[in-house]
């Protein structure tokens, strides 16, 4: 089975014919178990930033404070916060997730690992003005945010799981969300609307789409499937599925309900 | 949630009269329609669905298509008439490079499988395209006797149920592949792991454990379906003061292997769970475990709410030779000599067929299915085999039919109510069993020896046979060359769906074994095919090589 699944990563990467990468697969300090971060200079860490903002700002934030990715600048990381748990998820991924490896040689994830660490060197976290318990009740009351949103297992399924969203996103991007939430949707959010030959109309959250079908969430939480020869249009507009907040909480309400999400951490 | 105190809220968040922000989109105005559009509820699973699973032939509701496991699709649109029409409709490839061993199930055109690695994918079953997937996370190092494996999921309400290679036993939901509840079944350092779907019954999970060439002490497990909670667990070997103990040689009891490692049955009627046992440990020298090893190589019946064994037959008492009796009892009834009886159908490892009363678990009779040098025959009053001497593993090798791997195996039987015959992909080949020293150890194999084939596995017949499931003769046979492990689907349409090791589908009359249809899917079966309904059409799925495939006629004019 072993020699299967290395044999079959040797094909993929000479697939691929990057010699880094065929290094990297491999990696030394992968297989010697390297557990502390060898590189750590100041020039490591100017290294470590020149391939983060390549390969890593697109989802991370140019900045580390995240965007379709967990902010990354707490200290702490969910996948496990050691120099060797950092190395491997840089290198190889996180399964589950949309974090894909960046396969490059052993020094240059070293590097992106010490301008990580750099990232959270003021304390990491962030000073959030607002009452999280306030915020927590605005949450449960006047936004029907569960209807859409779930926590901890429970709420709607139609917009993002809000359960570790506090882990996820800085108080900013929070913020940003719940005032203009068409700024910013995650890839798997996308508002998509299609009509039925018989005029009927469905809407929902894309989850693929080819020449020949298309399928969605829709937002009674049905998985649905159609054949486009079903459909006289499809409509994907440049929409959240959730409404602008920001004339709806303002001030002192924002702050609260900011400060709850950031609260949100997983159990 | 209510929306009370809500006035002034923004529109668009309710979802029962949902409008855009943008009321200048394509429909906004027409809200009404959303009623009119007929929307088949996703209204999830409920366990009275689950028990009339026979009503809703379009679905596949559970590893073995319904509780009394008979692998029965009640569809018919496809039939002995134009099964030579199949078309390929969708491929789904998956993205692994473990064997693919998965049963999907189909509720209202999603499909649930699974890859070795326990990666779910939700998927429409039309086009094959992608819902959503879910990945667990591994550990680097596992101790696993053949591999990864995952064979499927179970389903209750809108909750999947996973078991997984590292022993959790999950709970996910099904709409979005979210975890739920995270249950720690064994561990896996000791050589504990799960392989097989759940089953469901009222509101518990059930679930078995592998393991049975690392020393462990197999047992059944019920979790609690809301909260995943253990409600029982129930060893498969009785400890110390409990009946049977008396049957390891002293402490061999505690590792004596006996796993669960295969999905069971249910009779409703009966509320008994059926589910069969593995090897005893070491599997090879059973010198160090005189007796019979009770419930080693046994089916047990279960009261599911509480885990009380209620009756035990085992096939191979003192099994030296790694044949656990994994395969799927198919529960059916019928009148045997003379009297209606609710039976028990089991093609075992061992080379034998048996037919047991369900209820009572009664001896009814066994029959060879499969080339077998073993045993003279099984005693037909008692069920116990009468061994042939000198065929215990020994330091030369001995030579014995069938393999290690067995006559039949965990990959299904099907039973078709319309034929009234039971089919069985079976092996009449040979092995070279040796015999060494076993040291428990714990996360190490424990096994006392090992097998050699005696010869290119291709010189022996693997075929699927047909038997009189009351008599236990042959009605025909269908060879498979090189061989087959794949499990098999009985259909309403008359047919026989089944794959080999190469890359091979097709589909026999089921009365007489005739090749109806086949096509090349360029990698191993080693699933079962499931049937399904989707788009209004009849739809079969096989999972080979990496991918899974999907065949229906061709679509109507």
């Amino acid at each position: 089975m072993s020699l299967l699944a290395a044999s079959a990563l040797l094909a993929s990467v000479t697939f691929w014919s990057h010699p880094a990468a065929a290094q990297n697969v491999l990696s030394k300090a992968l297989q010697d178990r390297v557990q502390e971060n060898p590189h750590t200079t100041e020039a490591d860490v100017a290294a470590g930033a020149k391939v983060f903002r390549r390969s890593c700002s697109l989802c991370h934030g140019a900045d580390g404070t995240g965007g379709d990715g967990p902010d990354l600048t707490r200290g702490v990381f969910r996948h496990g916060s050691s120099d060797a748990a950092l190395f491997r998820n840089i290198l190889t991924g996180i399964p589950n997730s949309g974090m894909g490896g960046i396969y490059q040689p052993d020094k240059s994830i070293w590097q992106v690992v010490s301008y990580v660490r750099s990232l959270s060197r003021g304390g990491g976290e962030e000073e959030v003005p607002g009452d999280p318990r306030r915020g927590g009740m605005l949450y449960r009351s006047r936004g029907s945010c569960s209807d859409c949103h779930r926590l901890n297992g429970s709420g709607g399924r139609l917009g993002p799981d809000l359960s570790d969203l506090g882990w996820r996103r800085a108080p900013d991007h929070i913020r940003a969300s719940i005032v203009e939430p068409a700024e910013s949707i995650d890839g798997g959010y996308r508002t998509v609307e299609v009509r039925t030959e018989s005029g009927g109309i469905v809407r929902g959250v894309l989850r693929n789409e080819d020449r020949f079908s298309i399928q969605l969430f829709d937002e009674f939480e049905n998985l649905r499937s159609f054949q486009k020869t079903e459909l006289t249009a499809i409509d994907k507009p440049e929409e959240s599925l959730m409404p602008p907040l920001g004339s709806f909480f303002r001030g002192r309400d924002l702050d609260d309900l900011v400060a709850y999400l950031y609260s949100l951490r997983p159990e | 949630m209510t929306n009370t105190g809500c006035a002034g809220a923004p529109a668009g968040i309710r979802r029962e009269a949902p409008v855009l922000r943008k009321p200048t989109l394509l429909f906004a105005a027409l809200p009404l329609l959303f009623v009119a559009l007929g929307v088949s509820a996703q209204d999830g699973v409920s366990y009275e669905r689950l028990l009339a699973a026979s009503d809703e032939p379009g679905n596949w509701l559970m590893y073995s298509g319904e509780f009394n496991s008979q692998r029965f699709s009640r569809l018919d649109e496809i039939d002995r008439s134009n099964a030579a029409k199949l078309q390929l409709r969708w491929v789904h490839q998956m993205r692994t490079l473990g064997r693919l061993e998965t049963t999907p199930l189909v509720i209202d055109e999603v499909m649930y499988a699974t890859t070795a690695d326990n990666v779910i994918v939700a998927l429409d079953a039309r086009t094959g395209r992608r819902y959503w997937s879910y990945a667990h996370e591994l550990p680097d190092q596992l101790a696993l006797c053949c591999g990864k494996q995952n064979r499927g999921v179970a389903i209750r309400g809108d909750r999947l149920y996973m078991g997984t290679v590292d022993a959790h036993l999950l709970a996910l939901d099904a709409k979005t592949g979210a975890v739920i509840w995270d249950a720690e079944v064994g561990n896996p350092r000791t050589g504990q792991s799960i392989t097989a779907a759940p089953m469901v019954i009222r509101d518990l999970v059930i679930t078995g454990i592998g393991g049975g060439e690392y020393g462990i002490r197999g047992f059944l497990d019920a979790y609690d379906a809301d909260t995943g909670e253990l409600r029982w667990r129930t060893h498969t070997i009785p400890g110390p003061g409990e009946p049977g103990n008396e049957t390891w040689e002293g402490d061999s009891w505690k590792t004596g292997g006996a796993p669960t490692w295969m999905t069971g049955s249910y009779d409703p009627d009966l509320d008994l769970l059926y589910w069969g046992t593995g090897n005893p440990g070491p599997d090879w020298n059973g010198e160090v475990r005189e007796g019979d090893n009770l419930h080693s190589d046994s089916v047990l019946a279960i009261r599911p709410d509480t885990g009380e064994i209620v009756w035990t037959f085992q096939f191979t008492p003192h099994d030296v030779h790694d044949w656990d009796a994994c395969q799927v009892p198919i529960l059916f009834d019928a009148e045997y000599q003379g009297e209606q009886r609710k039976l028990m159908a089991f093609a075992n490892r061992n080379a034998f067929f048996y037919l047991l009363d369900r209820e009572t678990g009664e001896f009814l009779f066994a029959r060879e299915f499969a080339r077998q040098t073993w045993a003279e025959g099984i005693d037909q009053e008692t069920g116990r085999p009468i061994r042939v001497p000198n065929m215990f593993p020994s330091e030369e090798g001995t030579l014995v039919a069938p393999t290690i791997g067995g006559a039949a195996n965990w990959f299904s039987p099907t039973y078709s109510p319309d034929t009234g015959l039971f089919y069985i992909q079976a092996y009449d080949a040979e092995m070279l069993y040796y015999m060494a020293e076993a040291e428990y150890e714990e996360g190490e194999l424990f096994v006392g020896g090992y097998g050699k084939p005696a010869g290119p596995g291709d010189q022996y017949v693997s075929a699927v046979r047909a038997l009189d499931p009351l008599t236990g003769d042959r009605v025909w046979e269908y060879q498979v060359q090189p061989r087959s492990t794949s499990g098999l689907l009985a259909t309403k349409g008359g047919l026989v769906f089944g794959g080999s090791v190469a890359g091979i589908f097709y589909a026999l009359d089921a009365g007489t074994g005739e090749e109806l249809w086949h096509r090349r899917l360029g990698g191993n079966v080693y699933a079962a095919p499931i049937s399904y309904e989707a788009g209004g059409q009849q739809h079969v799925t096989i999972a080979a090589g990496r991918a899974l495939f999907t065949f229906a006629l061709p679509e109507p004019e």
